[in-house]
């Protein structure tokens, strides 16, 4: 495979307190990113997945910040550190919206109420692409038409409300594709939307990545998006990557027990009539201090060693690592 | 246009001709004496010819012409001071929500120390060491009245920092003043429109209540809150003396608030379609 367009290095995130010591969200995060590929992270509330993608942006304010690593993103300059930049400087703002862009959740809440979308979109392409506000216009209409609006021309002078949700989603996703970017992130960009709604976003999301080249970060905690629309997953729990797998390596042979549950809790597709597995118990609190692997306490396989050190990740195929001891040939105790 | 933005247009725009017009349009001229006139009744003739359609005051000034030359006072104090309190509090208010912890304690601090001191008592202070003018008026009351501003908007700043669009505006690459100005503060505007009109009905009142305690508006400018003072005294004789100078504040303050109802309500794109 060619080099990655966008690569995460270790990226550790910290919570500060005034009063307690930092608490350590996110633990030395490791992710590639290649055009035209789909990377989904997953993992339950909490796990750390949103503040890695704003993380991924250099988004991330007081109280939380990066403490460790470093976030690669290549570029014709070459490649460039932007976790060294400063999170509010002009040039992270070059790199915002132009080189990276992001799709929000919720689509309601996510344009501005009192601007035309036309208008919300022309701001990023005069700020960025420094075009005339006709020009812009032009190009506006044209990605809107790209995202699959019908009468785009009309479209562009509706405000938000006058939009349903899903092409509420669809002018996010025109938005955030307005500058061609290198790297899209996602983050749970279906979860508003109702389920028919859902397919069509993603599978233009994943239309869009290929055809423009787009390196895409998919955030996710629904195991059926990610196999339709992954190429790799990133398993994520209480801050740690857990394992790291091809979508096909994943679903075929889940390795960590943590996987395992996730996958014995999703009803099957052929809709046969099964007992579902929920996994005991719940993410353990941010505030909890934790030694060793986080999931232990809800795992079916523990051992003593797994409340002492938590492995790091360790391949056991070309194409699937994972972080769990009950892997002894591929775990090795984290540096 | 409802009919309610109709009204107060209707009237606003009365005042500000005729605080344009005044002294063309005055039957009489404001500060001419006429002491064998003295109280006299509405539609009264005047000693030398005229009609004083509100009648006359003690000093047998004509009261009609006393409310159209006190637009200008009213309409300068009310505008002026409104405008420099919003002018002072609503970026304060920004800087308090959208910057940094320090910034927003300092401005938080700054409004409660401001709000809790009886506001006549500080403008009387200010009145007595800077001196009865217009200007002093309106410096007395954007002194005070800027920490009103500044407390809304900031609320209204807690709310909007957690719209995702103001995040998205940050994940687009856009600046912290073009967010603020370009975003932010329209979707504050109908909030802030509510807060300016009350505002303006209380600078009227202010006015009139300094200019009771002599540290308004210099004696010698007519002055609606001026005239509701001495009128004060023959309010058992001389009725008119109040009532003109009443309804006058009270008619300006409707108009004050229906253009802001209309504001607020054309600035929401929700409610054009209605409006239409």
């Amino acid at each position: 495979m060619n080099a990655p367009v966008f690569q995460m290095r270790n990226v550790s995130i910290d919570l500060d307190s005034p009063k307690t010591p930092a608490r350590r969200i996110a633990n030395g995060i490791d992710l590639e990113l290649h055009r035209g590929k789909t990377l989904a992270l997953v993992g339950e509330s909490g796990c750390g997945k949103s503040v890695t993608a704003l993380s991924a942006m250099n988004l991330l304010s007081a109280p939380l910040r990066i403490s460790e690593g470093s976030i690669l993103l290549e570029t014709e300059a070459g490649r460039e550190d932007i976790a060294r930049l400063n999170p509010s400087g002009s040039q992270m703002r070059a790199i915002r919206g132009r080189r990276i862009a992001m799709i929000f959740q919720d689509p309601m809440t996510a344009l501005d109420p009192v601007y035309t979308v036309g208008d919300q979109i022309t701001e990023s392409l005069c700020q960025h692409l420094g075009l005339s506000r006709k020009d812009a216009w032009k190009r506006a209409v044209e990605l809107l038409r790209l995202v699959g609006i019908p009468a785009p021309e009309q479209r562009a002078r509706n405000y938000p409300f006058q939009l349903s949700g899903g092409m509420r989603q669809r002018v996010m996703i025109a938005i955030a594709i307005a500058c061609s970017p290198s790297v899209l992130i996602a983050d749970e960009p279906t979860t508003a939307l109702d389920v028919t709604v859902q397919a069509q976003i993603l599978e233009l999301l994943r239309g869009l990545g290929e055809d423009l080249g787009m390196a895409t970060l998919l955030i996710t905690h629904d195991l059926g998006v990610v196999a339709e629309n992954a190429d790799e997953v990133i398993v994520m729990y209480r801050g740690y990557v857990v394992e790291k797998a091809g979508v096909d390596a994943l679903f075929d042979n889940p390795a960590h027990p943590y996987t395992q549950g996730l996958m014995a809790s999703l009803p099957p597709a052929d809709g046969e009539r099964i007992e579902l597995t929920p996994i005991p118990g719940q993410v353990p609190a941010i505030t909890e201090d934790i030694v060793g692997c986080p999931f232990a306490s809800r795992c079916p396989h523990v051992m003593p060693k797994c409340g002492e050190t938590m492995p790091a990740l360790g391949a056991i195929s070309s194409e699937q690592s994972v972080a769990c001891w009950l892997y002894p040939a591929a775990a090795e105790a984290r540096p | 246009m409802s009919k309610k933005g109709l009204v107060g247009f209707g009237i606003l725009f009365l005042v500000i001709v005729a605080a344009i017009t005044a002294p063309w349009i005055s039957p009489f001229d404001p500060n001419a004496q006429d002491i064998i006139n003295s109280l006299a009744a509405p539609l009264a003739e005047g000693s030398e010819g005229g009609i004083h359609l509100l009648g006359t005051d003690r000093l047998g000034q004509d009261v009609m012409s006393r409310i159209i030359y006190g637009t200008r006072v009213s309409l300068t104090v009310a505008f002026g001071a409104v405008g420099v309190s919003a002018l002072i509090g609503i970026p304060l208010g920004l800087a308090a929500g959208f910057m940094n912890r320090s910034i927003e304690s300092l401005v938080l601090v700054a409004t409660d120390i401001v709000l809790s001191i009886p506001f006549i008592l500080l403008a009387l202070v200010l009145m007595s060491v800077l001196g009865a003018s217009l200007t002093n008026l309106i410096i007395a009351f954007a002194v005070v009245r800027w920490a009103q501003f500044a407390r809304v908007t900031y609320s209204l700043s807690l709310e909007l920092r957690e719209k995702e669009y103001v995040l998205s505006c940050k994940a687009a690459g856009i600046s912290l003043p073009r967010t603020l100005a370009v975003h932010v503060l329209p979707n504050m505007v109908g909030p802030l429109m509510v807060v300016a009109t009350l505002e303006l009905a209380y600078a009227i009142l202010m006015e009139s209540g300094l200019s009771f305690l002599g540290l308004g508006a210099p004696p010698e400018t007519p002055s609606w809150g001026g005239m509701l003072q001495e009128g004060r005294n023959e309010l058992d004789t001389a009725w008119w003396l109040t009532a003109a100078p009443g309804i006058a504040i009270m008619a300006t303050a409707i108009g004050y608030n229906f253009v802001g109802d209309w504001i607020r309500d054309r600035l929401d794109p929700r409610l054009q379609g209605v409006l239409r």
